[in-house]
């Protein structure tokens, strides 16, 4: 079975054999069961759609997670030593990094599945599946299902650009804390800067990766939260960001000398 | 009569059958930084040997080995491995070879049997049988099934030697390999490599600081001091019984004992007398000695073992 699937299984097998990542999947899970159950008995006069938006709040954790995985995927071979028995096997070095990465992929999706079935499951049925009549904030603010499911995919958009910058750390750097640190600063300083560069007063805030990353903002306005702004630009800058990020973990992975 | 094909080793002359050499360093140089590691290593190693590879800690050794595997890239010159050249045809120059590179890291988290799996399913030609052979060839059956994070040090060089013959390498290297063996993995090691050697034809290119080692393993050894390439000599494996050597031996009365063999037998050096004899004659001259009443306080063979001219040759074993 030496076909490239098999690399890509390996690197599976190494996510999954991990006690962490089922912590990872059993904290997804309580929280995508837990979050309806909680709403269940605070307020009646919901449905499931607001249900499943307001558990969109928590889509920090599957992205969180995703990263973290994504931090130690070359780190921790070289810090294990792995990667010299990893490296001297017929294949290129760009072929075992990709393999890594669409494990990682994979396995964030893999959250992202987890979180939002047991969500919609736990919320079928506990508030049922009919039209929410009763549903204060979809009579107000429209179709609750089409801006979850935008929500959702704009959040995995966002948790992808994190995850490779993740991956791009860790094929760079080659060290764990390093691009786990890193990559959560700027999860957490991103807001602060776009603020700081304010892409309604300069250009250059524009193309700064924070400003795009949120693709909901579409959602509601065809600007975008600063107004100068739009999907098709924001998906642009993110692509171009992506490319970037991939071509270093690559280029550096390909280039440098092993000596772990 | 036998029918010597093209693809039959061809006889040479002067060392008898050799083949294409399985390694081919061709002035190869690395640079770190401002420091050169490896100056211009030009070395063949012959097919079907164990092959050492001698050195002090910091000559280089783990940079070579490191090279061979495509882990590293020359500054300058090439390496092939079996034809290939490692650097332009790196994946079918590594299928060649199996390696440890320094320790034999494996994912801890894994069964020893899993690690095996993943080095199984990045070729073609390892079926599901050859790791439960290889897995009892190496004595691991009873321990396959426990995560590698349980294994002692030993286990671990075994599993680590394990996952390099998997797929049955041309080319076996291995870097510091008795390093955490007892001496009785070491002896099996030694056994296995001859075993490996003879049955299937695989060449061993082994890395060591120590000689002793080297001595009882190794069909030729290359000897690197500070990145460069010293010395490549062959060993025999039995000691020449019959060889004269130098022989000195501490006396009371140097001049009377030098008399005693004629005056053109030997020398007196540093107040001791020297001769050149087998081993049949220190006996007779002890004998010889004893009766004229010299008394003997000593007998040393001069003639240096190779552990002396290795450390001579490296500097006194100096890490440089």
């Amino acid at each position: 079975m030496s076909n490239f699937f098999g690399l890509v299984h390996n690197e599976n097998v190494k996510i999954y054999a991990r006690v962490r990542t089922w912590i990872m999947l059993g904290i997804i899970a309580l929280t995508a069961l837990l979050m309806p159950v909680l709403m269940y008995f605070v307020s009646d006069e919901i449905g499931l759609w607001s249900v499943m938006n307001t558990l969109l709040l928590f889509k920090f954790l599957p992205t969180v997670f995703a990263i973290a995985v994504a931090a130690d995927s070359v780190a921790g071979e070289f810090a294990r030593g792995t990667i010299k028995l990893l490296l001297i096997r017929p294949w290129s070095r760009s072929k075992v990094l990709l393999a890594k990465y669409l494990s990682l992929v994979l396995f964030m999706l893999g959250l992202f599945t987890l979180f939002t079935g047991l969500g919609l499951l736990a919320s079928a049925i506990l508030f049922g599946t009919g039209s929410a009549s009763d549903d204060l904030l979809a009579q107000i603010s429209g179709s609750m299902s089409a801006y979850f499911w935008w929500s959702l995919l704009y959040g995995i958009v966002e948790s992808l650009i994190y995850m490779t910058m993740a991956f791009m750390f860790s094929a760079v750097f080659r060290s764990n804390s390093l691009a786990v640190a890193l990559t959560i600063i700027l999860l957490f300083m991103g807001n602060v800067i776009t603020l700081l560069v304010d892409p309604a007063k300069y250009a250059i805030g524009r193309y700064l990766l924070f400003a795009n990353l949120d693709l909901t903002q579409y959602i509601n306005s065809a600007t975008g939260q600063h107004g100068v702004m739009s999907l098709g630009f924001s998906l642009a800058v993110l692509a171009v960001y992506y490319a970037v990020f991939l071509g270093l973990a690559f280029w550096v992975f390909r280039k440098r000398d092993v000596a772990a | 009569m036998e029918i010597i094909s093209d693809k039959m080793p061809h006889l040479n002359e002067t060392s008898g059958i050799v083949g294409e050499p399985v390694v081919r360093f061709n002035n190869v140089v690395k640079r770190i930084g401002r420091k050169t590691i490896i100056e211009g290593l030009t070395l063949d190693v012959p097919p079907g040997q164990v092959f050492g590879f001698l050195g002090p800690n910091g000559s280089g050794k783990t940079t070579t080995i490191r090279m061979m595997t495509g882990l590293m890239a020359p500054s300058a010159g090439d390496i092939l491995v079996c034809g290939r050249s490692i650097t332009r045809e790196f994946e079918q120059a590594i299928s060649q070879v199996g390696a440890i590179v320094e320790n034999p890291e494996m994912y801890g988290f894994l069964s020893g049997y899993r690690n095996l799996q993943q080095y199984a399913r990045m070729r073609a030609d390892v079926p599901k049988e050859r790791i439960d052979e290889v897995v009892r060839f190496m004595g691991l059956e009873h321990r396959i099934r426990d995560k590698v994070s349980t294994y002692s040090l030993g286990m671990r060089q075994r599993l680590g030697v394990a996952q390099a013959i998997l797929h049955r390498p041309k080319l076996l290297i291995l870097d510091e390999p008795t390093n955490g063996l007892d001496p009785q993995g070491i002896r099996e090691l030694r056994d296995y490599l001859r075993e490996l050697t003879r049955l299937e034809g695989t060449t061993v290119f082994v890395s060591s600081h120590l000689l002793s080692e080297m001595e009882l393993m190794c069909d030729t050894v290359a000897i690197i001091q500070a990145g460069r390439l010293i010395d490549v000599r062959e060993l025999h494996g039995e000691t020449d019984l019959e060889a004269a050597v130098e022989v000195a031996f501490e006396v009371d009365r140097p001049e009377e004992a030098l008399r005693l063999f004629g005056d053109g037998a030997g020398e007196i050096r540093e107040s001791r007398l020297i001769v050149k004899t087998n081993r049949e004659g220190i006996a007779e001259a002890n004998r010889r000695l004893v009766q004229a009443g010299i008394a003997v306080y000593g007998i040393r063979m001069l003639t240096r073992s190779l552990e002396d001219q290795f450390l001579e040759m490296t500097g006194g074993g100096h890490i440089v």
